[in-house]
């Protein structure tokens, strides 16, 4: 595997992600829907909540915003395949020298960087949010939770479930198939 | 048809390639060989196989049966990486990322062939297209024509010893046409081997050395002057301003006039041996006669023709 030609597709990738206006707007809404609940919710909670209470509704608001890293990959891997076959831009891409596996290593680290910087930008957002602006009683609860240290571990892997789930590999079989059947690689 | 057998200037050694979809015969038996340097034009109708040829030795797509070596590299599983950085393919649409400027979308493809010092050779092909001072424009903003140019500026960034060009003016106005023309009597002049699959029968007269024309079968291959001389006689074209009034007696009595007929009443299409000799005999018996000619010249034969000829064949022999 040539290391070259996955950085040329890694940044040929986030440039064109960076350029698409839609694909922009997605990654920008979907997070901010996703956290915006859980930080209003905080801010509302009382000293009064009890506490079983308020550690089922950190983990529900952790737990929502672990959508952020299943939602990302999947808007931006929806262009990231189809969007190469519709463009016409597949072919030529695949009679240069690159190989399959190189193509779908440098397609998943390009939407796994952004899919990654955004969950956990958010969620440093999130926490600041939290301790600056909730009671001190909610925050302290939120900071001294298990959740909180296990977040940042499920974000990198719910990026690659997300990825994988996506299923590169059939998107790009099927493109293949339409150019004829079976490529030498 | 024969294949022809590979010398060692061959670029491209084609050997009963065969290429079937499902129940679908897409190209059959199909062989013959380039030299480098040369521009081959390769003709057919649509659904011909043309373009599965290009994608079967472009590695896209493998063979059912047959073999070829391409740039040198035969055509196998194995070598697939090893063809693709020999050669380079502009398909019918150029295919651009289009949020991408010129000089991105070139960078890119340097990265894929692995090129060291990128910035030399993209400045060296857009250059050679005309386009140094487009390279910060995005793709999408460019006209059909400038997009071609990007693409055959793709095509040239890894030197390849190779080049196939899908329909490269497709769609083309007449001075873009012409652009691209002159860009592939370019590669011709920098000793790159050119394969060019068009629809566009005077474009492969104009400037293919050989052409081959494909209908699932490969049914001919020559050079344009070559493959008209073998599929049409020689002929010459009279035209008077006032009909013959013997014209029976004084061609036949030509010597190398083998038959005539009367296309309207003052034109008359003579086959003949050599028209170098026959013409100037011909000529002093009309002036003997009285005939008051408007003209003289020798048939012509396009590429075109050989091509209807051809092909009107195939659907005879179908629909017969």
């Amino acid at each position: 595997m040539s290391r070259t030609r996955i950085a040329a597709v890694i940044g040929k990738e986030l440039r064109e992600y960076r350029r698409n206006r839609l694909l922009v707007g997605s990654m920008i809404v979907y997070p901010v829907l996703f956290t915006a609940l859980p930080i209003a919710t905080f801010f509302a909670r009382q000293p009064s909540t009890a506490s079983a209470a308020l550690s089922n509704h950190i983990g529900l608001s952790l737990l929502y915003m672990l959508l952020i890293p299943m939602v990302v990959p999947a808007t931006i891997s929806g262009y990231a395949i189809v969007g190469e076959r519709e463009a016409g831009t597949l072919e030529p891409f695949l009679t240069t020298p690159i190989r399959p596996e190189e193509i779908l290593l440098g397609k998943a680290a390009a939407i796994a960087m952004p899919a990654l910087a955004i969950a956990y930008s958010v969620y440093g957002l999130f926490l600041l949010a939290v301790e600056l602006f909730a009671h001190p009683f909610v925050a302290s609860a939120v900071f001294h939770s298990n959740q909180v240290l296990a977040q940042p571990v499920f974000i990198p892997l719910l990026t690659a479930w997300s990825i994988w789930r996506q299923d590169s590999r059939r998107s790009l079989r099927r493109s293949r198939a339409r150019c004829g059947s079976g490529r030498l690689c | 048809m024969s294949p022809t057998h590979p010398v060692p200037t061959d670029v491209l050694v084609v050997e009963h390639l065969t290429k079937q979809f499902g129940e679908r015969l897409a190209v059959s038996d199909v062989s013959f060989s380039l030299a480098a340097g040369e521009v081959f034009g390769f003709l057919g109708p649509n659904g011909a196989g043309k373009t599965t040829t290009v994608r079967l030795l472009a590695t896209l797509i493998t063979p059912t049966s047959g073999s070829a070596v391409v740039a040198g590299v035969p055509l196998e599983p194995a070598n697939g990486v090893e063809i693709r950085q020999r050669i380079s393919i502009m398909p019918e649409s150029p295919g651009l990322y289009l949020r991408l400027t010129v000089e991105e979308n070139l960078r890119f493809f340097a990265g894929l062939y692995e090129l060291r010092r990128p910035d030399g050779r993209i400045a060296r092909a857009l250059e050679a297209v005309n386009l140094s001072g487009r390279a910060n424009d995005p793709c999408g903003s460019l006209s059909k024509g400038l997009r071609q140019r990007v693409g055959l500026a793709r095509a040239l960034l890894n030197d390849p010893q190779l080049v196939f060009l899908d329909e490269p003016t497709s769609g083309l106005d007449p001075v873009a046409t012409r652009e691209v023309h002159e860009l592939i009597e370019g590669l011709r002049q920098q000793g790159v081997t050119v394969f060019l699959t068009t629809h566009r029968l005077e474009e492969a007269e104009r400037l293919c050395d050989r052409v081959a024309i494909l209908n699932t079968t490969l049914r001919t291959i020559g050079r344009p002057q070559d493959l008209r001389a073998q599929l049409f006689t020689a002929s010459l074209l009279v035209r008077t301003k006032h009909p013959l009034t013997h014209p029976e007696e004084l061609f036949t009595a030509i010597t190398g006039v083998q038959s005539w007929q009367n296309d309207d009443a003052r034109t008359y299409t003579l086959t003949v041996t050599d028209p170098e000799v026959v013409a100037p005999e011909l000529t002093r018996a009309l002036v003997a006669a009285g005939a008051d000619v408007l003209s003289i010249g020798e048939g012509h034969h396009s590429l075109e023709d050989v091509y209807l000829q051809l092909v009107d064949e195939d659907v005879e022999a179908s629909t017969g």
